[in-house]
């Protein structure tokens, strides 16, 4: 198994490849530069920064020199915050994102998981009609929506939570974030395990288990919900890449120092460098969480394990 | 007092009736066949006594089993009834088996969960019925999932689950059906022998007169819903009496040849019981059919040596008015 | 197919309130703006700036922070979420109805290139490079639903070509291929014609999701630009004044989710009748 886990993991670094390839010229190729701010330089102090950024080099070489850097681990040097690494500068957003993202993660998990098991007991009842007609609101209301109204019904009307900012430790700042960033995934989890729950319970194996006057809960949490988790797993890769776009809004909405913040301010900045990092950073976690997925996929289906 | 006594069991669905007026009583240790075509309301039945029917399906009738009347038991009493008084075995040991769980759980889980027994003594009461089942080299199955196992061995399996907890009824749904023929007589011949050995009751669902005769000492036969015969199997399967068991024998595919013509070889196509309310259920494919047969239900009739029937014809037509 | 559907949609209850709702938004959204005597960027002298909701001044959903009235800008918004949303489907269609098409139709090697081509793309995270290019060359009105629409067609290739693989074997294609038509034109006049229940409810899911897209991007400030507005960038300007005038907010935030709750309630109605109407 280690050895399988090992060439997934190799095969998902084209795909890395290919996104901060196609990333590097999609900027190169937009007009502007980092330079051309507010007030222009005199020419030739211009032109030393450029010299001493290697913005002077033909592009070709600018993308092997950026690869060899990434082989060392080497991220470049920002152009927007001059004197910092973009590595510096991602290892500072870095655990606000990821406690923000993960959190997120749990809670959709938890709550949605709940959600859609408790749905699919009665299938039709007035418990799952309601249930459902929520997670239908959940799914259409996307987080920089839900974002502001949580600040205005906890932060503006009800004055419960502070309206955004962040001091490192304080977890209260992180609650009403990771709400909005997760409610739309808790509600597409629960549509997700409800359906396969009613799916698997039709199951002439779920009949055994009642025949072996198993009480229903473990009917339920054992013999159905591992396999009717599995559709769920698969839907973690998306889930990921939506939190992480949903995180650049919420980060905003909430004025967190994640890295979410740099992405679009890097790229309106033309802060090449510093949008790669961020683009390398979420393409790996999504990456990263693909392959946990296949993982958790082989550990949960016994008749994958063998291939 | 019998084991179990079944008295005019009824299921009714919104769309209709699809269990009609079953009566038939089981001895400790005895086997009754149930047998009849695809759709005439075995593995409902069997899942009536088990009280495993969807929500909206309505039992009426009584059922009595060990002189407790199982349809006024609380569900939780039920529930702890399935599997260590009853048990049942079903007809696709593909699908019938939890495919995301090893096997040694979902034996040793029904130890667990009903005899409150520890992991390690659960697991070396698993391997016993295991070995009993003659499945070989036990200890290493136990960690192996179920598309490790051939479908014989699934059925094994299955029925060892079952009998872990040695049940006093064993229902069998067709448990052979989906088997190869040489897997089959495996199977038939194990569930004889630990009949014997565990002086169980077994209730056989099958629709293979062949697999009845080998079993079971009594025997019922069903069609759309409503018993047509019923008797020792002997005197039924010898001297069948009502048209419809007479039509099951004659299409019997021979003992020699294993992949003979179905069951269905019976001109007309089977109808379940709520098609017909009226009459006899049979009538549209009866070759003795008459006038009454379609206006009047036929009484059950009890003949000598133990036998009983519904049907006009071998009633000697006890017309009233017309004929 | 598509005339199946509405015998087993006209028993969902739920679903035909949504087809009401979302008629009835329709409308409102446009010939709302004619009722009301602004314009959507007028300002209104006699009034307040940032006026709560009010019948009196028929400023119905209030002024914002520079006296235009919110009524009007909500619509206006509406509508132009609701155009890139219609467009940028459009685009999604397009490209993945010909995609799905060709390669479920031609099949082989060409398929297995195409749809391992579509499993790659699947694999990343696509919206980054949308906000890339938004970022990047300017915020052109029309690349906003293209860049959208290209980044939605994966599904609809996928469906479209499933769909393809199975209608290529039917009578009437192999009857249509033996006599002689070509390729394209038993693309265009077998296949396409009866992909179009698939088509159809793959696009009425397709639509909320890109409404989302773009005013995701106008949340950032990425979409419509000023002066023209969408929802997205008026739950923009809402967020930033919530504290001072909450119903610059409430307004096109409840306007956008409710479009999109009956958009999705329909398209989930219509994929299980057409799940149903396949068995
Ligand atoms: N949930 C249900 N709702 C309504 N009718 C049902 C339901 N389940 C089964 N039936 C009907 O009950 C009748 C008897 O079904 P049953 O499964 O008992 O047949 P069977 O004798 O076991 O047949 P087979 O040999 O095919 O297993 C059938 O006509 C079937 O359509
Ligand atoms: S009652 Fe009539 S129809 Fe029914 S089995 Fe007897 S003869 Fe045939
Ligand atoms: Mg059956």
């Amino acid at each position: 198994m280690s050895r399988y886990a090992l060439l997934r993991l190799l095969t998902a670094l084209p795909t890395l490849l290919l996104l901060v390839t196609l990333s590097f010229f999609l900027m190169r190729l937009a007009p502007g530069g980092p330079f051309d701010g507010e007030r222009s330089l005199p020419p030739e102090i211009e032109a030393s920064l450029r010299a001493e950024y290697h913005l002077d080099e033909p592009l070709p070489q600018q993308y092997l020199r950026y690869l060899g850097g990434l082989l060392r681990g080497d991220l470049g040097p920002s152009f927007q915050y001059q004197g910092f690494r973009v590595r510096e500068l991602i290892a500072a957003g870095l655990p606000v994102s990821l406690s923000l993202g993960l959190l997120a993660m749990a809670l959709a998990l938890l709550l949605g998981g709940a959600t859609g098991v408790v749905a699919s007991l009665r299938p039709g009842s007035v418990l799952d009609r309601g249930l459902m007609s929520l997670a239908m609101l959940g799914i259409s209301v996307p987080s920089y929506v839900v974002g502001p109204l949580l600040v205005l019904l906890f932060a503006v009307l009800l004055r419960w939570l502070p309206a955004g900012g962040w001091e490192p430790g304080r977890w209260s700042d992180l609650l009403l974030p990771v709400l909005a960033l997760a409610l739309p995934q808790i509600a597409a989890i629960a549509r997700l395990l409800r359906g396969s729950m009613l799916e698997v319970l039709r199951q002439p194996y779920i009949r055994t288990a009642r025949a072996k006057g198993l009480p229903e809960s473990r009917v339920v949490l054992v013999h159905a919900l591992k396999p009717a988790l599995l559709p769920v797993l698969s839907y973690l890769g998306p889930a990921t890449a939506g939190l992480i776009t949903g995180s650049v809004v919420v980060e905003q909405v909430f004025g967190l120092p994640g890295i979410g913040r740099y992405f679009v301010q890097g790229a309106l900045n033309r802060d090449y460098t510093l949008v790669l990092g961020v683009v390398l950073v979420y393409g790996a976690m999504i990456v990263l969480f693909n392959f946990l997925v296949d993982l958790l996929y082989g550990l949960l289906d016994p008749r994958l394990r063998r291939a | 007092m019998a084991l179990l006594e079944v008295e005019d069991l009824s299921i009714d669905y919104p769309r209709g009736r699809v269990v009609d007026g079953l009566s038939f009583t089981l001895e400790a240790g005895g086997c009754l066949g149930l047998v009849g075509e695809s759709g005439s309301g075995k593995s409902q039945s069997a899942l009536a006594l088990l009280g495993l029917l969807p929500e909206q399906a309505r039992v009426q009738g009584s059922l009595r089993f060990q002189g407790q009347d199982l349809l006024a038991l609380p569900e939780a009493s039920r529930r702890r009834l399935r599997g260590s008084a009853i048990g049942m075995v079903f007809q696709d040991p593909m699908s019938s088996l939890n495919p995301y769980l090893r096997i040694g759980s979902q034996l040793t889980e029904m130890l667990v969960v009903h005899r409150g027994l520890g992991q390690g003594s659960a697991e070396a009461e698993a391997l016993r019925m295991l070995e009993a089942v003659r499945i070989g080299d036990a200890r290493r199955r136990l960690r192996q999932c179920p598309h490790e196992f051939s479908g014989g061995m699934r059925q094994r399996v299955m029925i060892a689950m079952m009998l872990l907890l040695k049940p006093a009824l064993l229902i069998a749904d067709e448990p052979t059906t989906a088997l190869d023929v040489t897997v089959q007589a495996e199977v038939l011949r194990l569930l004889a022998d630990l009949r014997r050995e565990f002086g169980l009751a077994l209730l056989m669902i099958s629709h293979d007169l062949g697999v009845i005769a080998e079993v079971a000492d009594q025997v019922l036969v069903l069609y759309g819903g409503r018993m047509m015969e019923r008797g020792p199997v002997p005197q039924v399967l010898g001297q069948a009496r009502h048209p419809y068991t007479r039509g099951l024998i004659a299409c019997r595919p021979r003992l020699d040849s294993p992949l003979g013509r179905p069951l269905s070889a019976i001109p007309g196509s089977v109808v379940s019981a709520r098609d017909a309310r009226t009459g006899c259920v049979f009538a549209p494919r009866c070759e003795l059919a008459r006038a009454l047969c379609q206006r009047q239900r036929p009484v059950w009739t009890s003949v000598d040596g133990g036998a009983g029937l519904a049907c006009h014809a071998a009633a000697g037509w006890p017309e009233n008015g017309d004929g | 197919m598509a005339e199946g559907l509405w015998p087993l949609l006209r028993r969902d209850r739920g679903a035909l309130l949504a087809a009401a709702l979302l008629s009835l938004l329709l409308l409102l959204i446009l010939l709302g703006p004619l009722l009301s005597p602004y314009a959507v960027d007028s300002i209104d002298f006699d009034a307040d700036w940032a006026q709560p909701p009010q019948w009196a001044g028929r400023h119905w959903f209030g002024t914002d922070g520079l006296g235009r009235d919110v009524f009007v800008r909500s619509l206006e918004g509406g509508r132009v979420s609701l155009l890139v949303g219609i467009a940028a489907t459009a685009v999604s269609l397009l490209i993945g109805v010909a995609y799905g098409a060709i390669a479920g139709y031609f099949g082989g090697r060409l398929d297995e290139l195409m749809m391992r081509a579509v499993d790659i793309l699947y694999a990343l995270p696509f919206l980054f490079l949308v906000i890339l290019l938004m970022v990047l060359f300017g915020r052109e009105f029309w690349l906003v639903f293209v860049a959208i629409g290209a980044i939605n067609w994966l599904d609809m290739a996928r469906i479209v070509r499933g769909e393809t693989l199975a209608l290529k074997q039917r009578e009437f294609v192999l009857a249509a291929r033996a006599s002689g038509l070509g390729d394209f034109a038993i693309l265009w006049g077998q296949i396409l014609p009866n992909l179009l229940g698939t088509v159809a409810v793959v696009a009425t899911l397709t639509v909320p999701q890109v409404i989302l897209t773009e005013s995701f991007l106008s949340f950032l400030g990425l979409g419509v630009q000023e002066p023209a507005t969408s929802w997205g960038a008026l739950v923009n300007d809402g967020a930033r004044e919530m504290e001072r005038t909450p119903w610059t907010l409430l307004f096109p935030a409840g306007l956008l989710a409710l479009t999109l709750l009956c958009l999705n309630r329909l398209g989930d109605a219509l994929s299980d009748a057409l799940e149903r109407g396949a068995d």
